[in-house]
This record gives C-alpha cells, structure tokens and sequence, in this order.
C-alpha cells in the first residue's frame, strides 16, 4: 500500500477517560491504514473501544473527561494536504467535520432535529461548507433524499423528522452526511436499529454511495454478518486493542486470533443447524475494565489457550500470511 | 392531535382557560367595567353588605369593593406576566451559560441553590425592604426570586438536550457551539418554558398578595388582591364579605394557572404526542 493511497493514517491512538476511579483507558495503542474507497470495519462488543476509536478520529468525545493520550491522525485533505487530526485546532476540526469527514449514527430515531424540517437538516451542512444559498441548497438537498432512495422527495423535505419512519430517516441522515461529499464517513452502527430487511437496503445503499463517491468507510459494528457484507478489511477490537487486522475473508475463513475464533464459533449458523444440533460455544467470562486491564493479553483470563507468557507482556500485532496481522504470541500453534 | 387541541379536550382545562380569559379580560377593561372609582372614598357608606347599587359591597373607607377586585385584577396579572417575563428571560440565558460554559455552572449553580434555599416569601421581603415598595420594585424582587428556578430548569434541559444524538449529529457536521445552542438547543426548550412559565405566573401572583398583604408590597390605596385582604382583615367580625372577593380571586387564579400548567406538561410531552 503507497502512502499516497493513504487517506487516514492512525498511529498509535491511545484515548482515555479521566474517572474518578483513575483513568479508564478507552482506546489504546490502535493502528490502522485506510485508503480510498476502501471499508475498513471495527468489529468489537460493547466497550471495546471501536465507537471511541471513529469518535476521536471526528474528536468528537466529551473533554474533559475524554483525552487523546498520545498518537497520530494523518488525514489526508482534498487538497493533498495532511493534517494530524490529534494536533489539529477545534476550527480546523470544524471545517473538515461534514465537509471532508462525514459520519452518520446508530440512532436513526433521535439523530434528527424534531423541529427542523427534513430539506433544512439536509441542506445544512451544503450552506456551512460549500456557501450554497438557500434556494441552491434546498434544490440539491431534494435531489440528495432522491438519490438516497426517498419516494417523492419534494414532499418529503418539508416533512418533520417524526413524520418518517426508521428506515427513511437512516436515508435522511445518509444524506447529510453526504452532501458534501466527504472523502471519509464514519458509520457507527448504522443499520443496528433497522430490521432486518432495511439493513439490507441501508448497506446496499451504503456501499453504491461510496463506489460513486470513492469514498472511503469507517464502519462500525458488532454484526459479523454486517461485515460480511460491507467490509474490504477488519479490525477485531478487545478491550481498546486491535487483536486482528485481516481482509475480510481470511476474518472468516481462517481466524487467527483466539478471540476471533470464539467470536465466530458463538454465531448461529444456518448451516449447522440444518446438519445437525446447533453447537454455539459462549465465551466464559466477561470484558475486562478499562479500569483494571489484566497486564499481558487482555483476553487471556478468557482464552483456553491461554499460557504462562500471554499474562506477561502485551503481544504485539505479529506478521501472519495473507496480509494479517495478530496479536497473539501463540498463534502459530492454532489451527486458524 | 395537535397540542392545543389536546389541551381543549379536558373540560378542567377549558374551565381553567375561561376562568384565565375572565381575570385577564376584568383586568384590562377594569377602568370600563368598574362601576366606581376604586380609589373615591365614601365614609358614609362604609363597610355596606353587597346590595344592588355595590354588589360585593363596600371597604372600611366607603370604597366599591367590586371595583377594586378588577383594578386589583389589572394589577395581578400585570406584576405576574412582567415576573414570567423577567425570569423566563433571565433564567434561560444564565441556564444556557451553565448549561454550556462548563466553568460557569458551578458558580452558577450555587448562587442558584443560595438563593432557592430561602422560603420565597422570606426572599421576597427582603429584597423589597431594599428596593422599597412600588410595582416595578415587585416585579424585581418577584423576578430575582423565580429566575434560579427556571435556571435550574433550562439547565438540565440543555444537559439532556446536548447528549441528544441529534446534538451529536450537528457537532459532527461542523456546528459550532453558538450555533448548536441557538438552532439545536433553544427552540427545544419552549415547551419546557412554557409549561414552567405558567407554573411562576401562579407562583408569582400569589406571592404578590402575599407581600402586599404583609404590607412589603403595593402599597395603599393602589388596589391590589394582597393589601385588600390585609384591610378586610380588621373588620372581619362585621364585614365578613369583603375577605371573599380578593381571597376567591386569588384562589381561582392561582388554581386555574396550576391546572392549566397541568395540563400544558401533559398536552406538550412528546411521549403522549406519539400515542394520541
């Protein structure tokens, strides 16, 4: 991969949160490449770290409490420039929020005004940043909700959020994270709140925008078969680690990481159920505290194949084939 | 269903309205619909029971007890819509300020908490006893003592309000903080405003009388709910009706804004929004 296919470059993020118990390490030490047009998918459960990690690639967290500790952004602007978003001013921040950095999020029912019209929150961000008048960015937002797949957009723009149903707001919000056609949109969770078949459309949608556009996709989510779906690359996150980094078929086909393969085997599949009685194994145990990190590996109180060395030191992210990288010091002896 | 048409279902919440529009109307029109000077004295004919010619009869100086009632009416509501004004208006922008200025609510906060934990009532007086007695001064003092109140309201509003996903959202589209609170923030606070609003207008009209009972009030001989009552008081073994003109005013003044605030909270939550 050149650097100049680079578009976000994070290097050792480390964020944490100021408790009154201590600091609470939300994030640490999280490396990733993202390029353009590519989907890179942060796949963690609950308090992993992968909604800190998109939240403080747009600084979005509350601070104080919330601090980046140390590391690196590189965000490649339209321009060509490149800004460390981790040095970059709250201004700065500002102007590439919407313009260049889009993000759209898991709450499809509270993430829209109630009292501003449909048409108005989209053509908000178009006024902000690219100086549209008011006539001019009605107009593109209309066009905007056609383009995301809303039925009779004129009508729909003067609607209130509260006047549309889940699946039509995820669109509404789609558009306004793409009206100014960022380069990078973050998607946390997204399709989460949808049933299932919205889900669908929503992805398919998703993944159409950003062929057109050449945008590149942070995507968050838990939803392996999400992931499945939408991702070129995936980061498993545990307790504010990257363990895996791997395209997305080795995630599936050839799991490197103890955790990974536990993750998959605690998934129903259709498949298995059909052949015989459905074996799911649930992981033992639960998170740790970004409180009380074991040291070592922070999945080694849960792992079976846990050794004496795993609760030494923290396992780097190691060179495996395809293009992986793990961070676990045995996983030569595991059968991917 | 529209709030307002929520709001006219209820037969208790229409009653309240009507009984609202009638102090309100008797106010305005007092120097029209009275049928006497409130002020001319008439020694002669003091302490009269209600007839025909005085219908609520009239006061210890001969003065036309049905007459005063409306003036004093005029001067309730007026006192009370000033207060609302004044600590609606003060209390949103300091509880915006605390809401957003993370350095400021703590000062802000217990200067609010200082002030809420004198009685009302004690409050009132005191700060009367340094302003000196005139309606503008009531409506300063009134002022100073509900604003901490709807500080603290807006306040949590702004707390909640800015966790709102939708917050987050317009942050993540380049929002910058003045713009936030004045677009996201403010016009989601009205129908918390207006539900506190009728709750201080009641407050404030009781408090009112209250003070101008005790005599830290509006003075005599300006007619006021509160002074009339505090002049009847002395006759009541001989003229007992005239503590029941200016104390039922009160009464169902105060009552109608209390259940019409009531009602407001319940016609403008959103949650029965989407049921109804």
């Amino acid at each position: 991969m050149s650097d100049a296919d680079a578009l976000l470059r994070v290097d050792g993020l480390r964020t944490v949160f100021a408790t009154p118990e201590g600091d609470a390490t939300a994030v640490a030490d999280v490396s990733f490449v993202l390029c353009r047009g590519e989907t890179l998918a942060l796949v963690g459960e609950s308090g992993s770290g992968k909604s800190v990690t998109a939240l403080s690639v747009m600084r979005l967290f509350e601070s104080p409490p919330g601090r980046i500790d140390s590391g690196t952004m590189r965000f490649r602007e339209r321009d060509g420039q490149v800004v460390d978003l981790v040095q970059a001013s709250e201004p700065q921040m500002r102007a590439l929020r919407g313009a260049e950095i889009g993000m759209i999020f898991q709450e499809p029912m509270t993430s829209l005004n109630p009292l501003i019209t449909v048409g108005e929150q989209v053509a908000e961000g178009m006024r902000r940043h690219a100086g549209l008048g008011r006539r001019e960015a009605a107009a593109r937002a209309i066009a905007l909700l056609a383009r995301v797949g809303i039925a009779a957009p004129e009508l729909r723009a003067r609607d209130y959020p509260h006047h549309l149903s889940g699946g039509m707001r995820q669109r509404t919000m789609i558009a306004i994270a793409l009206a100014c056609a960022p380069s990078l949109l973050i998607a946390d969770e997204p399709t989460t709140a949808l049933d299932v078949t919205i889900q669908g459309q929503i992805l398919e949608l998703l993944r159409d925008l950003q062929r057109e556009l050449g945008m590149a996709m942070l995507f968050i989510t838990h939803d392996l078969g999400v992931v499945a779906e939408i991702a070129d690359r995936v980061a498993v996150m545990y307790a504010g680690r990257v363990v895996e980094m791997a395209p997305v078929r080795n995630i599936f086909a050839t799991p490197r990481h103890p955790y990974t393969q536990a993750l998959l085997r605690s998934l129903p599949r259709i498949t298995t159920g059909i052949a015989g009685p459905v074996d799911l194994v649930p992981i033992p145990g639960q998170v740790p505290s970004p409180l009380a990190l074991p040291s070592g590996c922070a999945f080694a109180p849960r792992c079976s194949h846990a050794q004496a060395d795993c609760r030494e030191a923290m396992p780097p992210l190691l060179d495996a084939p395809d293009g992986t990288n793990v961070a676990c010091l045995h996983w030569r002896e595991l059968a991917p | 269903m529209s709030p307002l048409r929520r709001l006219l279902t209820r037969p208790l919440s229409v009653a309240s309205l009507l009984m609202l529009i009638l102090v309100v109307a008797g106010g305005l029109c007092a120097p029209w619909l009275a049928p006497f000077d409130p002020q001319r004295m008439d020694i002669m004919h003091r302490l009269l029971p209600p007839s025909s010619l005085h219908w609520l009869g009239t006061d210890d100086f001969g003065r036309d007890e049905l007459s005063r009632t409306l003036f004093g009416a005029r001067l309730s509501v007026l006192a009370g819509i000033l207060v609302v004004l004044v600590s609606t208006v003060c209390g949103t922008v300091l509880g915006l300020l605390a809401g957003s200025v993370r350095r400021l609510d703590d000062l802000l906060m217990r200067f609010a908490d200082a002030l809420m934990a004198f009685p009302d009532i004690l409050l009132a007086i005191a700060l009367m006893a340094a302003l000196g007695p005139s309606l503008l001064d009531v409506v300063l003092a009134l002022g100073t003592v509900y604003t901490p109140r709807v500080a603290r309201l807006v306040r949590g509003a702004v707390l909640v309000l800015r966790r709102q996903t939708f917050v987050e959202a317009a942050e993540a589209l380049g929002a910058s903080d003045s713009r936030i609170v004045l677009v996201h923030v403010l016009p989601n606070l009205v129908s918390p405003l207006l539900v506190q609003g009728t709750f201080v207008f009641a407050a404030a009209v009781l408090t009112e009388a209250a003070l101008s009972f005790l005599g830290a009030g509006i003075p005599p001989p300006t007619p006021s709910w509160g002074n009339m009552i505090a002049g009847a008081q002395q006759y009541i073994d001989r003229a007992m009706w005239l503590i029941f003109a200016p104390g039922l005013a009160i009464l169902l003044t105060v009552l109608a804004l209390q259940i019409l605030g009531d009602a407001l909270r319940d016609a403008l939550d959103p949650r029965l929004r989407r049921l109804t």
